[in-house]
């Protein structure tokens, strides 16, 4: 299986996570064979690259993200304060299911595509990579429940910015002064 | 593509070229919309401000800083569209609360970008806000990252 998580090196994206639960799933041999690729750039680069070892490839911010997408078959960010989290979205376009953190910007995005897996980040460490394990787990074996076609056409739908062009116009049309 | 007249966005994140990913949702939201780009301390900018007073028409404010303070002390009506650190500083620090309520308070709608951060800023001001709180999604490029191709048979 082929992971993928994206996003500035910065403590709220919960990285550290991502590979830790890479260990371990490489350690109970839980998968035929992970691979987990992390892209991104930022502040505490030399931190995540202290922990990542050789467990996880880390790859600097790319200019097209599509070609990853599509190499990943899950997206994992189990991060906290996450507004929307525009990532989570794009993966699911581009055909690969996601995992994210519940109460956070994800889940709605999972409410109404169900493209993929909402997973409980509590202060213990130990019992958070255990539930992303798990979530994991579950999407490698019923794939097609969370990634197939249906799924990418609703992210497509809600996020076409025709479609939101035109919301702002109507808004503007009602809030203008001169209207 | 004609440009909506009588509308003007204000920002301070908005990418500079093509290769420049910082807010390009804004571009593609406000594709039909005119987009002042800012300086982080245009705030405190006495010209800024009176050019803002000079115009007329509706201002979309994109973050409360510091569009929001311009938007406010510009006197002109304003749409508020709070973004990710808007909402969470303001449920987190009583002080920014009392600090954004004001600019909140003289904005004719309060938009967010998703359904976590609407509840995230109601959340700190005891539901004050929700009549004029609509949720607008940010817009993801369709030929960027759905392209002719069948991404299920990748």
């Amino acid at each position: 299986m082929k992971i993928l998580s994206i996003g500035n090196f910065i403590k709220r994206k919960r990285f550290d996570l991502c590979v830790r639960t890479c260990t371990e799933l490489r350690q109970e041999k839980a998968l035929e064979s992970l691979t987990w690729r992390i892209i991104g750039g930022g502040p505490e680069r030399e931190e995540i690259m202290k922990v990542a070892k050789s467990e996880v490839e880390l790859v600097d911010r790319v200019d097209s993200l599509r070609e990853h997408y599509q190499w990943a078959d899950l997206f994992v960010l189990p991060s906290y304060d996450e507004g929307f989290g525009l990532v989570y979205v794009e993966s699911i376009m581009c055909g690969c299911p996601i995992i994210g953190s519940i109460g956070e910007g994800a889940t709605e995005i999972v409410e109404q595509t169900g493209g993929g897996i909402l997973v409980e980040i509590p202060d213990s460490d130990r019992e958070a990579v255990k539930n992303i394990k798990r979530a994991i787990l579950e999407i490698n074996a019923n794939y097609s429940t969370y990634m197939n076609r249906e799924i990418i056409q609703k992210a497509v739908n809600k996020m076409d910015p025709v479609r939101i062009q035109q919301e702002w116009e109507v808004l503007i049309e009602k809030s203008s002064p001169l209207s | 593509m004609t440009m909506l007249k009588n509308v003007l966005a204000i920002t301070h994140c908005y990418p500079k070229d093509n290769k420049d990913s910082s807010g390009i949702w804004l571009k593609r939201a406000f594709e039909r919309i005119n987009v002042l780009v800012i300086g982080k301390w245009d705030m405190f900018s006495l010209r800024r401000i009176m050019e803002l007073r000079k115009g007329k028409g509706l201002l979309i404010a994109c973050w409360v800083i510091p569009a929001g303070i311009l938007a406010y002390l510009s006197g002109r009506p304003y749409i508020m569209y709070c973004l990710g650190l808007d909402c969470f500083w303001a449920k987190r620090h009583k002080t920014i609360a009392w600090l954004f309520r004001p600019i909140l308070d003289r904005s004719v709608k309060m938009t967010f970008s998703s359904r976590h951060l609407m509840e995230t800023m109601n959340a700190a001001y005891g539901d004050r806000f929700l009549s004029k709180s609509q949720v607008i999604h940010l817009p993801v490029s369709n030929k960027e990252f759905y392209p002719n191709e069948d991404p299920v048979n990748r």
